[in-house]
């Protein structure tokens, strides 16, 4: 597979003339939105046996999909067979079996594949989305501007925004959407290399500990690097591609949900997810949490709603931890990112049960009450992110 | 830098804009230029 950059020529290209392409009438829109997702998928896949892994991902959602439509079948076999193949294809699999010689595919964007083939499937089994055509189906998974690390948009708000009849923008609005984008780089190119470089340097010079005090020293300071260093470069990365993808979207006619907001500045652990990776937290919200929940106070514990919820929330974060990849590490984070999101919520269910709802209130707009949990907040989603480095 | 323009008169406002649009632009070329290919480190999950 060859590797798709943010900087890389093709992409660039298509992102400038994006409103050249992009603002013709939605019926030809749309033809030629799917002509170049396929193009540029295709030859990033680069190889005849990825190109067969994909077919098989996302070509029997949509035979399922029809069937769905015409037998009212339910969605979770369909469910089932995807997030198998997804293991499979992602290489989760290959963890129990040491040494197979099993096919192994490097897909460009598999996981938020599945994020939008599972909101199709489950959209459709609520009655939400009435009919799809291949098309929009394959224009909804493939799509430029979102294949390489999201923001996971759901396939309402596509469909939405490749059928909408487009104004022109102002002068001032364009003017907008490209300040945005090059800030968008700049953040990604030069902050956060930055950041990248401080973290590259601290882990290749970490000095291995022999009970001498200055290497101790040295170690710490080392350590302090990584630590302040790396939330600040996966920040800029990320944030800045998603302000480059929002932007030009923009720009095109074509509206990307946000998916920052000051994530540094949040008060615990719950406001940190739903300040950071927003699409993502979202997603999961509605696809993971709410039937957790839901199944598990209709079961064995209907009568403690409170734990349902702490247990849901857990779990949820959790494998949000795992979808990163199969490791030990990833396992780490997921568990305290779960163990952040359950004591946010713990803390402030017996904050306002012990002390009432106006105390509450009150403890909320006491500044150095929320000094003091920003600070703890960042510092811990920073140790968690120390099981994230590779 | 984009707030400093406020104090620009209107007239000139715009031209600052582009200005400082250049400028930014001049910055990601040099960088592209200068073989920086940065991945997103999103788009390994």
């Amino acid at each position: 597979m060859n590797n798709l950059s943010i900087t890389s020529g093709i992409f660039i290209l298509l992102l400038l003339t994006g409103p050249m392409l992009m603002r013709t009438p939605a019926a030809v829109r749309r033809y030629l939105f799917y002509i170049i997702n396929i193009v540029l998928y295709a030859v990033y896949l680069n190889s005849i046996t990825n190109i067969i892994g994909i077919l098989v991902f996302v070509i029997p959602t949509f035979l399922y999909i029809k069937l769905m439509k015409k037998r009212s079948a339910p969605a979770w076999p369909m469910i089932i067979i995807v997030l198998g193949m997804f293991f499979y294809l992602n290489g989760y699999i290959f963890i129990f079996l040491k040494d197979s010689n099993l096919l192994t595919f490097k897909l460009l964007g598999l996981s938020y594949i599945l994020f939008r083939q599972l909101d199709i499937l489950i959209q459709m089994n609520s009655g939400l989305i009435d009919k799809i055509d291949i098309v929009d189906y394959l224009n909804y998974l493939f799509s430029f501007w979102t294949i390489m690390a999201g923001p996971i948009q759901r396939f309402n708000e596509f469909k939405e925004s490749i059928y909408a009849e487009l104004k022109p923008l102002s002068e001032k609005e364009n003017l907008k959407c490209l300040h945005r984008a090059a800030n968008g780089m700049i953040k990604v190119l030069v902050i956060g290399l930055f950041f990248d470089n401080i973290v590259d340097n601290a882990l290749k010079h970490y000095p291995p500990y022999n009970g001498n005090p200055l290497m101790f020293l040295s170690q710490v300071k080392y350590f302090i690097e990584i630590f302040y260093s790396y939330p600040l470069f996966l920040y800029f990365n990320f944030s800045g591609y998603c302000d480059v993808v929002i932007a030009m979207g923009k720009w095109s006619g074509f509206t990307l949900p946000e998916n920052f907001d000051k994530p540094y500045l949040a008060r615990n652990v719950i406001e940190f997810w739903n300040r950071w990776h927003i699409t993502l937290s979202l997603w999961v919200k509605d696809y993971l949490f709410q039937p957790l929940f839901k199944w598990l106070i209709s079961g064995i514990l209907s009568k403690h709603i409170l734990k349902a919820q702490y247990l849901s929330i857990f779990i949820t974060f959790f494998l949000v931890g795992l979808w990163h990849g199969a490791t030990v590490n990833f396992a780490i984070f997921g568990i305290l990112q779960g163990i952040g999101m359950a004591a946010s919520m713990y803390y402030r269910d017996t904050l306002q049960r012990k002390y009432g709802k106006q105390w509450y209130k009150e403890y909320l707009n006491n500044k150095k009450i929320a000094f003091i949990e920003r600070f703890i907040c960042l510092h811990y989603f920073s140790f968690s992110l120390m099981f994230f480095i590779k | 830098m984009k707030k400093l323009l406020n104090y620009l008169p209107e007239s000139v406002r715009y031209y600052g804009d582009i200005l400082l649009l250049s400028i930014k632009i001049i910055i990601i070329i040099s960088m592209i230029f200068g073989s920086v290919k940065p991945m997103i480190v999103y788009q390994n999950f």
